[in-house]
């Protein structure tokens, strides 16, 4: 009897959870015109949105979807669980297809799955864009395929180059411990461009800087599937990449390496707070300071990074790469109503997908970070307003002022100035 | 002092044999009604039933070849590592060769051989299998990661579209599905291996090789994941490190929300797998497209699934516990 009453009791659960889900009925926004007045949102359009992200800065980026691009756009979102691969994906779509969506923003990033999901897309006729890194020819003129945006890999690496030009323009001879994520095959689409890059950018910047000859070509170099040290023909300048996906094993891992005393700067291209603990420890044991330099994004985690001493006086963290989810989001959803209003091909460059690329900000220091940080906190300081997206969802935009805006917004004291906050 | 035990009827219907193979496809059906109104009868489309039965097919396969190894009373945890094994080398087999022959053979026989290997170790080290597999679901692991690195091997679409549009995964899942249904219900294999897991002790006792068995159990289970390898790579179109991870335990799953018990024995079932794997997709679509948010799903199906387990799975008093 009381596995009964357990089962009535989850059915009845079950059932008011999903009345809750059902009470946001979507508004009715036919009157949200842009400030030409060319805009029309008056047909309701559902979105499915397979991530890959979960986290802060995914929930910063869902709050956006649901709050600013819904209402602006009349547009609903059916947001997946994280995913991690393309038959997650697949079975995503389906299911947003089942469900009655229209229109797909993949973050699911691996070519293979951009691939299969773009056929299956166009197969169920859902309008796919895709947040990603690289640009994937394969189905690049699938027509329901309308493009890609996300951070832009030769940007994080540029941002990657200047920040440690910075550090190594002193001087003194300075040594890296990189841990380089999913870099190895990210040129090829096999493992994540912004990451290959990243790498790329770091191993650049030393180069120029010491005037060092590797015994490989850079991009050899980071794609070498097992960590160890490079040969720089300096010895008194060290660098030791690891490749790897996961975080606590690269601690585990480089704990050693960083103990030897031999390095002064650490990167991550993701992830940089689960080292800082670790790092720290070497602090105190070497009494030495070793300069943090991490991807990150806008949300508390980097704030404690830059607000926090280590032991040695300085801050945890003394430069992020910041890339912001909303941007990209924002870009995908214009896409996507272009799609719709019939412009999927002023996304198109001749018939063919285009990678529009969301530009990485180098951050050095607290202060700048301060002020970054107030982004995203409430709709008129997203990156993109809904007046924004009003404007560049207009008949005759095309990918290339999408562009032309990314661009634009490159600079840390442009954006700034933009949103009222320098 | 001949009095008869006063017997609680309800109590009685509840560990009866027909309960427990009506209840997890009654639960299926009202599941299907219920988001059937919700959703104004989208759920039950025909499109819509197409996508349900093409998300389960490969836990449905890979469940049911494991029902063999979970009626003998046994836990393998090297079921998802050995599909995703075989589907790695059998996608490798299609781009070396491009034959679409070479990858079957590749995947059922590989499917079998990383299955066979599990069960002799188990049975040649005395060692109980759960452990084994674990030990087997690691090296599998570390295999495909040493095979793939970073990377991934996908199958041509052209190749993945026909496969689809032929009914190939249809075909494939329903004679596998039959060909255990017939061995589990109506041969030797099926009553030895089910009395295995209701009284080891009987069962050697009565002369049925339990080792003979276990090693019968695990080929089937080996085929099972030969094939549900092959679905899930015309399903996904690719293989990599981070494809299915989940695929063990939704198969575990599967298996005990379609009524198999988890201690095996007399009440294990071979469609169990098929049941429990469309209870999910059902559950999971029907949410979905009720518009309830993917975080709240994830709530409401891990509550629904306990009280489903903890409403299915009582040992019947009288047997003796599990060892181990």
């Amino acid at each position: 009897m009381k596995r009964l009453i357990a089962l009535i009791l989850v059915v009845v659960m079950a059932m008011s959870f999903v009345a809750c889900g059902n009470a946001d009925k979507p508004a009715d926004n036919s009157s949200n015109t842009s400030s030409e007045g060319t805009v029309d949102v008056s047909k309701h359009h559902k979105i499915g949105v397979a991530t890959v992200h979960s986290g802060e800065n995914w929930e910063i980026a869902k709050t956006y979807l649901e709050t600013v691009i819904a209402p602006t756009y009349n547009f609903e979102f059916v947001i997946s669980e994280t995913l991690s691969d393309a038959n997650g994906l697949i079975a995503f779509m389906e299911q947003c297809y089942a469900a009655g969506c229209d229109g797909f923003i993949n973050l699911v990033t691996s070519n293979d799955a951009i691939s299969q999901g773009a056929h299956k897309a166009d197969e169920l006729g859902m309008w796919f864009v895709t947040q990603n890194s690289a640009w994937v020819e394969d189905v690049a003129e699938l027509p329901k395929n309308i493009g890609h945006c996300g951070a832009d890999p030769v940007a994080v690496g540029t941002a990657y180059k200047e920040a440690f030009s910075e550090y190594l323009s002193d001087g003194q001879p300075h040594s890296v411990i990189l841990f380089e994520g999913a870099a190895v095959g990210g040129d090829k689409g096999q493992g994540a461009a912004s990451h290959f890059y990243s790498a790329v950018g770091v191993l650049e910047a030393f180069q120029e800087a010491y005037g060092l000859t590797y015994d490989k070509p850079i991009a050899d170099l980071v794609n070498q599937q097992d960590p160890g040290e490079v040969n720089t023909g300096n010895p008194d300048v060290h660098i030791y990449l690891y490749p790897g996906r996961n975080p606590n094993d690269a601690v585990t891992a480089l704990l050693p390496v960083l103990q030897t005393g031999n390095y002064d700067i650490f990167a991550a291209v993701f992830s940089f707070a689960a080292f800082t603990n670790a790092i720290s420890d070497v602090e105190t044991s070497l009494g030495k300071d070793i300069k943090v330099i991490g991807t990150a994004q806008i949300e508390k985690q980097t704030k404690t990074g830059f607000e926090t001493q280590d032991p040695t006086g300085d801050t945890v963290l003394n430069s992020a790469i910041l890339n912001d989810l909303s941007l990209a989001c924002a870009i995908n959803c214009i896409e996507l109503k272009q799609a719709f209003d019939g412009h999927a091909d002023a996304m198109k460059d001749n018939g063919k997908t285009v990678l529009i690329g969301v530009r990485s900000w180098a951050v050095n220091g607290p202060e700048t970070y301060a002020k970054m940080e107030k982004l995203n906190t409430s709709p008129e300081l997203y990156i993109l307003t809904a007046e924004d997206l009003l404007h560049y969802a207009e008949a005759g935009i095309t990918w290339q002022d999408l562009d032309n805006l990314l661009a634009d917004l490159a600079s840390v004291d442009t954006l700034l100035e933009r949103k009222g906050l320098n | 002092m001949n009095e008869k035990k006063q017997v609680n009827p309800i109590k009685k219907i509840l560990e009866s044999r027909l309960f427990s193979q009506i209840m997890p496809v009654g639960l299926l059906l009202l599941l299907v009604l219920v988001f059937g109104i919700i959703t104004g009868g989208r759920l039950v489309s025909p499109a819509s039933l197409k996508i349900i039965i093409l998300q389960a097919i490969v836990v449905a396969t890979v469940a049911t070849g494991g029902a063999f190894i979970f009626a003998s009373g046994n836990v393998s945890l090297s079921l998802g590592a050995t599909t995703i094994l075989t589907a790695t080398i059998a996608a490798l087999a299609y781009n070396a060769t491009g034959s679409l022959l070479v990858m079957i053979i590749v995947a059922i026989l590989l499917g079998v051989i990383l299955m066979t290997a599990s069960a002799l170790l188990s049975t040649a080290l005395g060692v109980r299998v759960m452990y084994v597999t674990i030990v087997m679901m690691t090296m599998f692991s570390a295999l495909q990661q040493a095979i793939l690195g970073g990377s991934t091997v996908a199958l041509p679409y052209d190749l993945v579209q026909t496969l689809t549009n032929n009914g190939f995964m249809y075909i494939a899942f329903g004679i596998f599905f039959i060909v255990c249904v017939i061995l589990f219900h109506f041969t030797d294999i099926g009553r030895s291996l089910r009395f295995i897991g209701t009284n080891n002790t009987c069962a050697e006792q009565t002369g049925i090789s339990k080792a003979k068995y276990l090693l019968i159990a695990f080929i089937i289970a080996g085929v099972g994941c030969g094939i549900g390898a092959l679905l899930a790579l015309v399903r996904g179109g690719s293989i990599g490190t981070s494809t299915l991870p989940s695929l063990n335990m939704d198969c575990m799953l599967a298996l005990v929300l379609g009524g198999m018990s988890i201690f095996g024995g007399s009440k294990s079932y071979v469609y169990s797998g098929v049941v429990g794997a469309i209870t999910v997709v059902v559950l999971n679509q029907g949410l979905l497209m009720a518009g309830v948010d993917s975080t709240i799903i994830q709530a409401i199906r891990g509550i629904a699934f306990l009280a489903l387990v903890a409403a299915s799975q009582v040992r019947p008093k009288g047997l003796p516990a599990p060892e181990g």
